[in-house]
C-alpha cells in the first residue's frame, strides 16, 4: 500500500463512519415533548397564585407566550402587538394615553389596564367581562376598536410561520396550532409577570412588620417619616384624617396586593358611555362600579381610573377627598367613605401621595424576562 | 348408533352455529340532520333579496350560524339519554348540518330535548374548545358568554334604500329550550332523524318582528327586549321532519 491508497482507504473509512453517524442521528424534526414545570419567584409572605389544572406554567408555554404578547402577527394587519398597548415602560399600560388607539386607527373607551399580579385576579377587564386569563386574550384581539383579527386567521397565520408550529409543540405537544393553546401561551406569559419590589415591600416585607391597619401597628409606625404617615391616611378608620383606602384597596394587606378583586362604585360621574359592570351582570345597582384597580406601580400607570379621567394622583386625591357623588347608592362602602369630604389638610395629601408612590417597582419596568424577546 | 352419532353431530353443529351468528346489537347510532327552509324554499348565502317575512320584509341572508346543545332523547319509560353534546351549526358549511350519536340504547322514545343555544356553566367559564372554539366567532370578545344565534342579512329598508340587518341572541335568559314530540325505536340499526328549522318563525309567533323598527340586536344592556322577544319567535322554529 501506498501512501496515496492508505489516504483513500482513511478517507473512504471516514465517510463512511460519517454517513453512519448522519444516518443514525435523530431527525430533528421530530421533537420529544416533555415540557419543565415552572413557578414563580415569590417573596416570603405571598401566597402563590394557582394556575387553571389545563393550563400549568411551563418554560416553553411562558417563553411562547412572551413572543406572542410582543408579535404583531396577532393584530389583523399585523401591526399592532399586545405590548402596543401594554408597553413594559409603563407598567404595561399605553404611554399614558388615556385612550388606547386600534389598528383601523380607532380609540377604544377605557384606559388600558396594567398586566402584573394578574394569577391572583377573579376576572379580567375593568368590568370583570372575561372570567379567566386565557379568554381575556380573545377580547382585544378580536375587537375592531383594538387588534381586530380573527382568531381563526390568527391561527391561520402562526400555523404557517417557520417557528411556530415547533414552539406550540414543545409548549402543548402537537403543532397544530388552536386558538386554546393560543390564549394558553399568553395566559402563561402574563401570570409569570409579578411586581413586588417596591420600596414599601422593601421596607415593610410582607411577611416581617407589615402594619396592620386595624390601629395595631399604626402607633408604631414613624410620625416623621412622609410615607408611614401616608400609610396611616391609607389604612387609618375613625380618625379625623382617615382616608378608608383600604377598605377596596387592601382588606387584607398581608395579600399585598393592595386591591379586593372586587368591584366598586368610586362617586365618579357617569361619563355617558360607560356602564361599567352593569354591562355583564345586566344588574341597574352594578350601574357604575368598576373593578378596584390595584394601587401598585401607579408612578408609570397615568392616567387613572376606568377611564383615564385623571391625569395625575393629585387629582384622584382630590376626588376622593371631595369630589365624589353618590348618584348610586347601591355600595355600602362608598355610601360610608364617600358620603362626606374627607378634609384632607395639604400635608394629608402629600403624605398620601408619597405613600402611593412608594408602592411603585421601577424593576418591574427593566426585566429582562418581560421584555420584547425579538 | 350411526344414527345417534349423527344426530348429535347435527345438534352439535346447530348449537355452534347458533353460538357463532351474531348477536342482535343492543344499541345504536342516531344521527341527526338539519334542513333549513324559508318561504318553503332552502335558503342560501349571499343571494338576491328574495325572502319575505310576516311583517312584509323583503331580505337575503348573509350569515346563519347558531348552537344547538345538550340532547336528550326521552325514552317511553321516562329515562332520559342525556348526551351533554353542543353541536356548531353554520349554514355555509354543510357538513355541520349533521351529527351523530354512537351507543344509543335501544328502546321507544317519545321526546327529543335541546337547546338553542349553550347552557349557563359553559356560558359562564369563558371560551371552550370543540364547537365552543371562539374561531367560530360566536364568543363575544369584550363581553361575556356566547352567542347562541347569529343571523345577518340585508333588507329592503325603502324602496329605493337597502340597510345591514343582524340579531345576535345571547345570555342565559335567553337561552332556548326545545322539547319536541318525536316517537321513534331505537332497535339496534342507525336511525336517522331530520330536524327542519323553519327561519319563517323567527320573524313571527308569537310576535311579528319588523326589521325596520329594530335592525340589530346584539343581546346588550339596553336591548333586552328586543332579544327576548325574537327568543320566544325562535321557541318554535325547529321540528321533527321524517325519521328513517
Amino acid at each position: 500500500m501506498n501512501k496515496k491508497q492508505i489516504l483513500l482507504l482513511s478517507l473512504f473509512g471516514l465517510s463512511a463512519m460519517l454517513l453512519v453517524i448522519v444516518s443514525c442521528r435523530k431527525d430533528p424534526k421530530i421533537l420529544e415533548y416533555s415540557p419543565t414545570p415552572i413557578s414563580v419567584q415569590l417573596p416570603a409572605g405571598v401566597n402563590p397564585f394557582v394556575s387553571p389544572s389545563d393550563n400549568p406554567l411551563t418554560a416553553e408555554g411562558v417563553k411562547l407566550g412572551r413572543m406572542l404578547f410582543y408579535d404583531p402577527i396577532l393584530s389583523g394587519n399585523n401591526g399592532m402587538s399586545c405590548a402596543s398597548c401594554h408597553s413594559q415602560k409603563f407598567g404595561f399600560t399605553d404611554q399614558g394615553h388615556q385612550f388606547s388607539m386600534g389598528i383601523d386607527s380607532i380609540f377604544g373607551d377605557r384606559n388600558s389596564m396594567p398586566i402584573f399580579n394578574l394569577g391572583w385576579e377573579r376576572a379580567m377587564f375593568w368590568d370583570g367581562g372575561s372570567p379567566n386569563l386565557e379568554t381575556q386574550v380573545l377580547g382585544p384581539l378580536s375587537s375592531p376598536l383594538e387588534m381586530h383579527e380573527t382568531m381563526a386567521n390568527a391561527v391561520k397565520e402562526l400555523q404557517a410561520d417557520p417557528k411556530y408550529p415547533n414552539l406550540f409543540f414543545a409548549a402543548f405537544g402537537s403543532d397544530s396550532i388552536t386558538s386554546s393553546m393560543l390564549m394558553k401561551a399568553i395566559a402563561q406569559f402574563e401570570r409569570t409577570v409579578v411586581s413586588f419590589n417596591s420600596y414599601f415591600d422593601r421596607t415593610y416585607p410582607a411577611d416581617k412588620q407589615f402594619p396592620d391597619p386595624k390601629s395595631r401597628g399604626i402607633i408604631a409606625l414613624n410620625p416623621k417619616n412622609t410615607i408611614e404617615r401616608g400609610y396611616r391616611i391609607f389604612s387609618k378608620e375613625n380618625l379625623p384624617n382617615s382616608g378608608h383606602c383600604w377598605h377596596c384597596h387592601g382588606a387584607d394587606p398581608r395579600t399585598n396586593f393592595f386591591t379586593d378583586f372586587e368591584y366598586h362604585f368610586n362617586g365618579l360621574s357617569f361619563n355617558g358611555l360607560d356602564s361599567g359592570r352593569q354591562r355583564i351582570t345586566r344588574l341597574e345597582r352594578d350601574k357604575g362600579f368598576f373593578k378596584t384597580p390595584t394601587l401598585r406601580n401607579l408612578a408609570f400607570t397615568a392616567p387613572y381610573m376606568h377611564d383615564g379621567r385623571f391625569k395625575t394622583l393629585d387629582e384622584v386625591i382630590e376626588h376622593y377627598d371631595h369630589g365624589a357623588m353618590l348618584w348610586n347608592t347601591n355600595d355600602g362602602l362608598a355610601n360610608f367613605d364617600l358620603a362626606k369630604p374627607m378634609n384632607f389638610s395639604f400635608q394629608d395629601k402629600a403624605d398620601l401621595k408619597a405613600f402611593l408612590l412608594s408602592l411603585s417597582d421601577s424593576s418591574l419596568l427593566t426585566n429582562k424576562t418581560f421584555s420584547n424577546p425579538f | 348408533m350411526k344414527n345417534r352419532i349423527l344426530s348429535s353431530f347435527v345438534l352439535f353443529a346447530t348449537i355452534a352455529w347458533q353460538g357463532c351468528k351474531p348477536e342482535k346489537n343492543i344499541e345504536a347510532t342516531i344521527k341527526f340532520v338539519l334542513t333549513h327552509s324559508i318561504n318553503g324554499q332552502t335558503p342560501t348565502i349571499d343571494g338576491a333579496l328574495s325572502y319575505t317575512n310576516a311583517a312584509g320584509n323583503i331580505f337575503n341572508l348573509k350569515t346563519l350560524k347558531y348552537y344547538l346543545s345538550n340532547v336528550v332523547l326521552v325514552n317511553t319509560d321516562g329515562s332520559r339519554k342525556e348526551l351533554k353534546n353542543y353541536q356548531f351549526i353554520n349554514l355555509s358549511d354543510a357538513s355541520s348540518q349533521n351529527f351523530s350519536f354512537e351507543k344509543i340504547p335501544n328502546g321507544s322514545y317519545s321526546k327529543i330535548e335541546f337547546y338553542i343555544g349553550v347552557d349557563s356553566l359553559a356560558n359562564s367559564t369563558g371560551v371552550h374548545t370543540g364547537a365552543l372554539d371562539p374561531a367560530n366567532q360566536m364568543y363575544w370578545g369584550w363581553d361575556f358568554g356566547y352567542r347562541f344565534w347569529l343571523i345577518e342579512g340585508i333588507y329592503q329598508k325603502t324602496s329605493s334604500i337597502t340597510s345591514a340587518f343582524g340579531y345576535h341572541i345571547g345570555t342565559d335568559t335567553n337561552l332556548v329550550k326545545m322539547s319536541l314530540l318525536a316517537n321513534f325505536k331505537i332497535d339496534g340499526i342507525e336511525r336517522v332523524v331530520t330536524l327542519n328549522c323553519n327561519l319563517d318563525e323567527f320573524f313571527k309567533d308569537p310576535t311579528v318582528w319588523d326589521i325596520k323598527s329594530e335592525e340589530t340586536n346584539h343581546s346588550f344592556p339596553g336591548q333586552e327586549a328586543g332579544a327576548a322577544t325574537l327568543a320566544k319567535n325562535m321557541a318554535d322554529m325547529f321540528s321533527v321532519g321524517k325519521i328513517e
